[in-house]
């Protein structure tokens, strides 16, 4: 199976004021399958967000290497690594962030004019939000929405483009149970009919079940490792 | 409570600085308008004392009671001073001001008397003067008590003989022909028979100029009374106390007590004084008249530019508190969730209120003392000049102004907390989340009405401006609403601009829509649902800087106006007419007066003070003109030399059909033709090439017109240096009325030719930096008796510090520099907190990536579409208003008719100050904002928005 992410020896600590450091990450190596989903799970403080941002390219580790897709993240420019989020990754986060002044339609058309879709813009946007089951109420503005979908319309808008890969931080983590697994379901129905490659992070261990590989973090560090590959 | 209070003011300590800047600055503004007020009032009433020195020579604050006494008692002098002295200490009581001097002057009638050395017998009086000798200066002679000293023999013989010892003014020597030495001799009834009096002039006095305020009346009217000394009028009164005498007593009484806090209670114990007492008198009650016509101007004009800027301040203060209530929603929405009630709530924040406002108060009053200073130093609009500006002085009532000024900010502080006191959590997270794309004014159509009710009243008012002008000139009181209508005009009139750059806007994103790149349809997007929110910071462009360009312009043209208005009617830079000797010859049967030219060379000195050309014109306003036997009386003569008149006097070009110049020319060309203002013209159908008869009066005889001269017309203009097209004069019924003027111009020496040689007016033109304090001290050292000068920079100076434009130009100008302050912080204010606000989405958008330099861009288009638009709609408004409303307004300063229509002057510089400010205001907001945002961790924005 082919690794679209590769992480070696990751470090990442943040200046505390007093000279002293906080080690967030303390060195592992880390791998993402092509295809597939890949949650990061572990209590809050674990450092799950941070190697999140980091894989992403959000962020640089204080130390260690990273490869999405073969290339170097670590020795790109920031324009480079904005453009590599803009064309090939999609993200998910917690708090929704959908655009208050948009609709859900002007939502997603916004994700593709970020990265420059080429087809026909009016017809994907319609097709993601049908897959995301809101093709009703795509004009509805997000006040006008439920919280869950709300992140159904997030995650339209981040894959609307066809990523490579989808990070989600916490996607489930402002929604009730229901909704919450009606996401990860929308997940696996990605990677299967688009075969993008997703990494969300949780600390529910309820999702874990759904995850082909599971991440756990403890203190800074991978604590367990679970393969869950049906194929 | 007071510690939670502390705690929550300081949390978003920034914020409420800003909202505490606003109470200051409101404070200020408010205190500014009683300090304003007082010290322009007391102002007034200096300038108008002044004038009234200046119109009748005489002290302006006099309180006067004559009368005739006739008792045996009153032969004694102790008795009679006491008894002046009684009435002397009662007028001080009962005026109530301090008195600098008084005069007082007892006179005997001596009637027709007959010199010694004149031929014909003289009418005069008997005066003791008490101060006499202290308060006069002695020419010739000797004072009566040192009569023994005099040398001239006719005095020695005749003090010799009994005579009373006398002395004279130099008037009553030049008008009686008296010399010293000089005995008049008369009789009169005493105890049942014929009594001869002698009297011998001893000696000839003036009056000490130093002392201004003892000789409250011109010497002038001291030119029959033979004064005399204690000693001769003990004498005389003892005869007198049969036949009656007479006693004037004048008080003066300081003016520079006079205050806008007393004048109004000094004039009513006069007027009361006068009503019991017909023997009382005072001189100053028309001067109190003009003050309280005045006042009433001066009062509503401050009030008018009072409530602009305080509506704009309270704005200021409800936007800030807006948005600090927005972040504290949460927390108002957990107390009301908890069960609080609203009136608690509101209680809670009445007091924050009251906490920031009481701080406010404690600088605003300063401020505002110092604003006021700032104002009162103003030449024109934002154009400031060192000068005595003492008389604005702290008054008690700034105490009280700042208590509105608290309580208007607890309101308006409150407010924005009432509505959302009564929402819960849930209900304020609903509210929250709403896309607001509407104002409440753009939602009702708010702008139209306020634009058509103004528009109504513009109209109504141009239709009225004559009777308005009329009524003002009469001194009726200002309309407040011809000014406020212009406040009422830029608010309707900005809203709608505001609606249509809206408009606009929605149109440029509709027409681009699909090709937008993500910056600009996020700002699009952003602009156009996101309207109410930036509603309030649009608003408060588009009022200050259409505020600020239409007071700028305002103030500008009534400057310019009244400026060239004024050199408009001198005529040139400085007039001044000479003192000429004159003696009277007799002519057949008549008396000729000739008058004797003194040296013109002499003022080719004054070219070494700065005056480049000067110009003999002869000025007459009593020509009565003659056509087909209709007499037109007070006509106005000009006797120019045209080259030298067209070198030194100005107008401006478009005032005539063609250039005055034009005119010069012909009358250079037929010296004997005459140009006739248009009014005249008209009036008797004239037209160049007809003849009309034009005659002067006889210098002291004003009724006798001797000399007249036929000449034919050969221009008619509309203008001319120096010529009002109406006189105002004052009807028995005490209404001013315009009177038409009508004009002559002649050459100089075809005036002489026909009316002899006369005194005239010497015209000059300054170069750059002459002072007219130069020129009168080159003319004194040269022996010019100068009679009277006018200079054009002293009146304009003089104007511009008159209390109605000092007013507008203080007004328009403290209140622009605090609209740009309350502008600058409540845009920075409002980006900050909108940047804050967005951190959580800008995150996500670099998150997308989103460049740091597309985020830029998208700030940029949505200052440009929002800020910039709204900033060129308020020049817009504000250069619209100007021209609407400018010939309007500038009636209630120049009510008066005039050849110069009012203009509506648009200077460069003026908006080029207001851009300046506008830009800095938006540059240095723009460097906080990119600051921020540069500052921005995308991995700290999401957390913070996740938070």
């Amino acid at each position: 199976m082919d690794n679209i992410i590769e992480a070696f020896n990751i470090h990442k600590s943040f200046p505390l004021g007093n000279k002293e450091e906080l080690h967030v990450l303390k060195g592992f190596d880390f791998k993402v399958p092509q295809g597939k989903l890949t949650i990061l799970r572990g209590r809050s403080g674990s450092g799950k967000t941070t190697l999140l941002n980091i894989l992403s390219a959000l962020d640089k580790p204080t130390k260690g290497e990273l490869y999405i897709d073969g290339e170097n993240i670590i020795k790109m420019s920031e324009k480079q690594t904005e453009k590599f989020r803009r064309y090939k990754m999609g993200f998910v986060f917690q708090s929704v962030a959908l655009v208050p002044i948009m609709s859900a339609y002007e939502n997603v058309d916004f994700g593709l004019k970020l990265a420059d879709y080429t087809g026909n813009r009016d017809a994907r946007i319609k097709e993601v939000l049908r897959f995301v089951g809101l093709d009703k109420r795509m004009m509805h503005m997000p006040s006008q929405m439920s919280g869950g979908e709300q992140q159904r319309v997030a995650i339209a808008r981040a894959v609307a483009h066809k990523p490579q890969i989808l990070f989600a931080d916490e996607p489930t983590g402002a929604l009730d149970t229901s909704s919450g697994l009606a996401v990860v379901k929308l997940f696996k129905d990605l990677i299967e009919v688009d075969g993008v490659t997703i990494v969300m992070t949780t600390h529910d261990p309820n999702l874990c079940c759904f995850g082909d590989m599971i991440y756990e973090m403890d203190d800074g560090m991978l604590s367990d490792v679970t393969a869950n590959f049906k194929n | 409570m007071l510690r939670f209070i502390a705690y929550k003011i300081l949390n978003k300590k920034w914020l409420n600085a800003s909202l505490l800047s606003g109470v200051i600055l409101l404070t200020a503004f408010l205190c500014v308008y009683p300090m304003f007020r007082e010290g322009s009032l007391n102002k007034l009433i200096q300038t108008l004392m002044g004038d009234h020195i200046e119109t009748y020579g005489e002290f302006p604050a006099t309180v006067n009671q004559s009368g005739k006494l006739l008792d045996a008692a009153y032969g004694d002098l102790a008795t009679l001073q006491a008894y002046v002295d009684d009435i002397e200490n009662s007028l001080k009581t009962d005026i109530g001001v301090t008195a600098v001097d008084c005069e007082r002057i007892y006179t005997l009638v001596a009637g027709y008397v007959e010199p010694s050395f004149c031929d014909n017998a003289r009418q005069v009086k008997i005066g003791h003067l008490p101060k006499l000798e202290e308060k006069a200066n002695l020419l010739y002679g000797t004072w009566p008590k040192d009569v023994k000293a005099n040398t001239d023999e006719n005095v020695k013989k005749a003090i010799a003989a009994n005579a009373i010892p006398v002395v004279m003014s130099q008037q009553m020597m030049n008008k009686y022909e008296f010399v010293v030495g000089e005995s008049i001799s008369y009789s009169v009834q005493y105890r049942g028979r014929q009594k001869e009096i002698t009297l011998v002039v001893c000696g000839v006095v003036s009056e000490n100029k130093d002392d201004s305020f003892f000789w409250f009346k011109d010497f002038d009217e001291y030119n029959t009374l033979l004064m005399v000394d204690e000693t001769g009028f003990s004498e005389l009164l003892k005869i007198y106390c049969e036949k009656g005498i007479f006693f004037d007593e004048s008080i003066m009484i300081d003016y520079r007590e006079l205050t806008c806090r007393n004048i109004e209670d000094v004039a009513r114990r006069a007027i009361r004084m006068r009503s019991a007492n017909a023997d009382i008198s005072n001189n100053f009650e028309t001067t109190v008249r003009n003050y309280l016509e005045n006042k009433k101007s001066i009062t509503v004009i401050l009030f008018t530019f009072e409530i602009p800027i305080v509506a704009l301040l309270l704005l200021f203060l409800y936007m800030i508190s807006g948005q600090i209530l927005e972040m504290e929603t949460t927390e108002i929405a957990m107390l009301k969730s908890r069960g609080i009630s609203r009136i608690k709530i509101i209680g809670l924040y009445i007091l924050q209120s009251s906490v920031i406002s009481l701080i406010g108060l404690i600088p605003g009053i300063p401020l505002g003392y110092l604003f006021c200073k700032v104002g009162a130093s103003t030449d024109a609009f934002l154009a400031f000049s060192i000068k005595d500006v003492s008389i604005y002085k702290f008054t008690f009532d700034m105490l009280l102004y700042a208590l509105i000024a608290f309580g208007l900010s607890v309101l308006f502080m409150t407010i924005p907390v009432i509505p959302l006191s009564k929402f819960t959590i849930t209900e304020s997270k609903t509210r929250k989340i709403k896309v607001k794309d509407k104002s409440f004014w753009e939602k009702y159509y708010l702008d139209l009405p306020i634009l058509v009710l103004s528009g109504y009243l513009l109209f109504n008012y141009n239709r009225q401006i004559s009777s308005i002008s009329d009524q003002l000139v009469n001194g009726g009181s200002i309309d407040p609403i011809i000014f406020l209508n212009s406040s009422v005009f830029i608010l309707g009139c900005g809203l709608f601009a505001l609606r249509l750059i809206h408009l606009i806007v929605r149109l440029i994103y509709a027409i681009g829509r699909k090709k937008w790149k993500p910056a600009e349809y996020v700002s699009f997007l952003q602009i156009i649902r996101n309207a109410k929110k930036q509603g309030f910071i649009s608003v408060f462009l588009v009022m200050t800087i259409a505020m600020g360009v239409f007071n700028a312009n305002l103030a500008r043209s009534v400057n310019e106006n009244m400026e060239q208005r004024v050199r408009y009617n001198t005529g040139s830079d400085m007039t001044i007419t000479e003192k000429w000797k004159v003696s009277v010859i007799k002519a057949g049967d008549k008396m000729q007066w000739n008058y004797r030219e003194p040296d013109y060379n002499r003022f080719e000195a004054l070219k070494d003070v700065g005056v480049e050309r000067y110009t003999r014109v002869i000025k007459d306003t009593n020509v009565n003109v003659t056509y087909k036997n209709k007499v037109t009386n007070d006509c106005t003569l000009l006797g120019i030399n045209s080259k030298e008149f067209g070198e030194t006097a100005e107008l401006k070009d478009n005032l005539n059909d063609r250039h005055w110049y034009e005119y010069l020319n012909l009358l250079a060309e037929n010296p004997n033709g005459i140009i006739i203002s248009s009014n005249l013209a008209e009036k008797y159908e004239l037209k160049v090439g007809d003849s009309i008869n034009y005659a002067r009066n006889e210098p002291v005889d004003r009724t006798n017109y001797s000399m007249s001269s036929n000449s034919n017309i050969i221009g008619i203009v509309d203008a001319f240096p120096g010529y009002e097209t109406a006189t105002y004069t004052t009807d028995a019924g005490g209404k001013v009325i315009a009177k038409p003027n009508y004009l002559i111009v002649a050459s100089y020496s075809n005036v002489v030719k026909n009316f002899r040689l006369r005194p005239y007016e010497l015209w000059m033109r300054f170069s750059d930096g002459a002072k007219s304090e130069d020129v009168i001290e080159t003319l004194k050292a040269q022996g010019v008796d100068v009679l009277t000068s006018v200079c054009a920079d002293d009146l304009v100076e003089e104007e511009r510090n008159s209390a109605m434009l000092q007013i507008t130009n203080g007004m328009f100008s403290v209140g622009f520099i605090i609209s740009i302050i309350v502008c600058g912080v409540g845009f920075l204010i409002y980006w900050v907190l909108t940047i804050k606000d967005r951190e959580l989405i800008y995150g996500i958008y670099r998150a997308m990536g989103l460049s740091m330099g597309e985020i830029v861009r998208m700030l940029i288009v949505e200052q440009v579409f929002s800020s910039l638009f709204a900033a060129v709609g308020g020049f817009g408004v504000g250069i619209l208003t100007t021209f609407l409303f400018t010939r309007l307004i500038s009636v209630v300063y120049l009510p008066k008719q005039h050849n110069l229509p009012i203009e509506v002057f648009f200077r460069a510089d003026d908006s080029m100050k207001m851009i300046v400010a506008v830009t800095a205001v938006l540059i240095v907001c723009f460097i906080v904002i990119y600051r921020i945002i540069k500052k921005m961790n995308i991995t700290k924005a999401l957390k913070l928005g996740e938070d």
